[in-house]
């Protein structure tokens, strides 16, 4: 079997092996080396995107407005990448939630948000659907913790200034109080 | 030796304003062509010998299976010479040059200082035939990037 000729041991930590196999060889080693500088390496690094990265990115946003000029077609393709990653941004959403935003809700309760008594100048997100580990499934018990903390019927404080709410179960499971302005859980049959 | 139309993917470094631009001119050259000095850097067969080694004989004309390991040939070659920098290839070249001369100088023949690398045996010694395996593996399409990373492919 390869790699079981000699073997040399090192103060017990390094041990050196003599092997046969050509894929060790010095041809081998090159071509691997040379295959991996042509390929290169994709890094898709899980990290925040920072205020500096997002600033950047509205620069370019802008000198694309600016290119425009006025065409609508092409403010369009321009709007809709821009209204992603702010979205994304300012909502500390994940890429695959954006396209879960549900624009009417949202500007239904966002004179709601602006005059939350607790928080005010809170964007409420409306959500579609569930989003992974953020909410409970519905009908399960409540749990302590961001949930309800901001009067709402199921939420989730995602950064300091936006709340996300389901859109669906906001309005199924929610109303807002006309005494005090919260939300406030609403019994459903 | 030069592969210009190559299927394989290529990345060379570019600008960040306009990814279709490359920085350097010399970089379209990167993995297309050898350069002057490669074969003194790594062992160096051709495609046709190559080919011999893996398949015991001699290609086929029209045969597209055959063609296209060719090109993995010598995909794979260009690969090994690329592993090393132009700038080093062309010290290790103009070291090589000045021991000839030096040896010239003293009636040293450049038989005598360089010794011949072949002829090689009728054997795919330096695992060709895995390579240019590895070679269609890498152009399986990937989740983060057109095609797998290589560190999907070295896993064969």
């Amino acid at each position: 079997m390869e790699g079981q000729a000699v073997s040399v041991m090192m103060r017990g930590t390094t041990k050196l092996m003599t092997s046969m196999c050509p894929a060790n060889g010095e041809w081998f080693e090159r071509f691997m080396l040379g295959f991996h500088n042509r390929v290169g390496d994709v890094s898709c690094l899980d990290l925040a995107v920072s205020i500096k990265v997002m600033l950047a990115l509205m620069e370019r946003f802008d000198r694309l407005w600016i290119l425009a000029d006025g065409d609508s077609k092409t403010q369009e393709e321009v709007l809709f990448p821009v209204l992603f990653v702010v979205a994304a941004y300012a909502g500390g959403l994940q890429g695959e939630e954006v396209p879960l935003m549900d624009l009417f809700p949202t500007f239904k309760h966002f004179a709601e948000g602006v005059n939350h008594p607790k928080h005010p100048h809170v964007v409420i997100l409306a959500l579609r659907g569930r989003f992974e580990k953020r909410n409970r499934r519905v009908g399960a018990p409540e749990t302590s913790g961001d949930e309800n903390s901001l009067g709402f019927g199921r939420t989730h404080l995602v950064s300091a200034n936006v709340v996300v709410v389901r859109a669906e179960e906001h309005h199924s499971r929610t109303s807002v109080s006309r005494r005090t302005g919260q939300s406030v859980p609403r019994r459903v049959s | 030796m030069a592969l210009e139309d190559d299927v394989l993917p290529i990345k060379r470094p570019v600008s960040l304003e306009d990814e279709d631009a490359v920085i350097d001119a010399k970089d379209y050259d990167r993995y297309v062509v050898a350069r002057a000095g490669d074969h003194l850097m790594v062992q160096f067969q051709c495609d046709l010998c190559h080919f011999r080694n893996i398949q015991r004989r001699s290609p086929e004309p029209g045969s597209v299976r055959d063609r296209l390991l060719l090109r993995c040939i010598r995909r794979a070659n260009l690969d090994a010479c690329w592993a090393r920098e132009s700038t080093t290839v062309a010290n290790n070249t103009r070291n090589v040059e000045k021991l000839l001369e030096k040896g010239a100088r003293i009636g040293v023949g450049s038989g005598l200082v360089m010794v011949p690398a072949g002829p090689c045996p009728l054997r795919d010694d330096n695992l060709m035939a895995v390579a240019v395996t590895m070679m269609q593996r890498s152009l399986d399409a990937g989740k983060n990037d057109v095609y797998v990373q290589y560190d999907t492919v070295r896993q064969l």
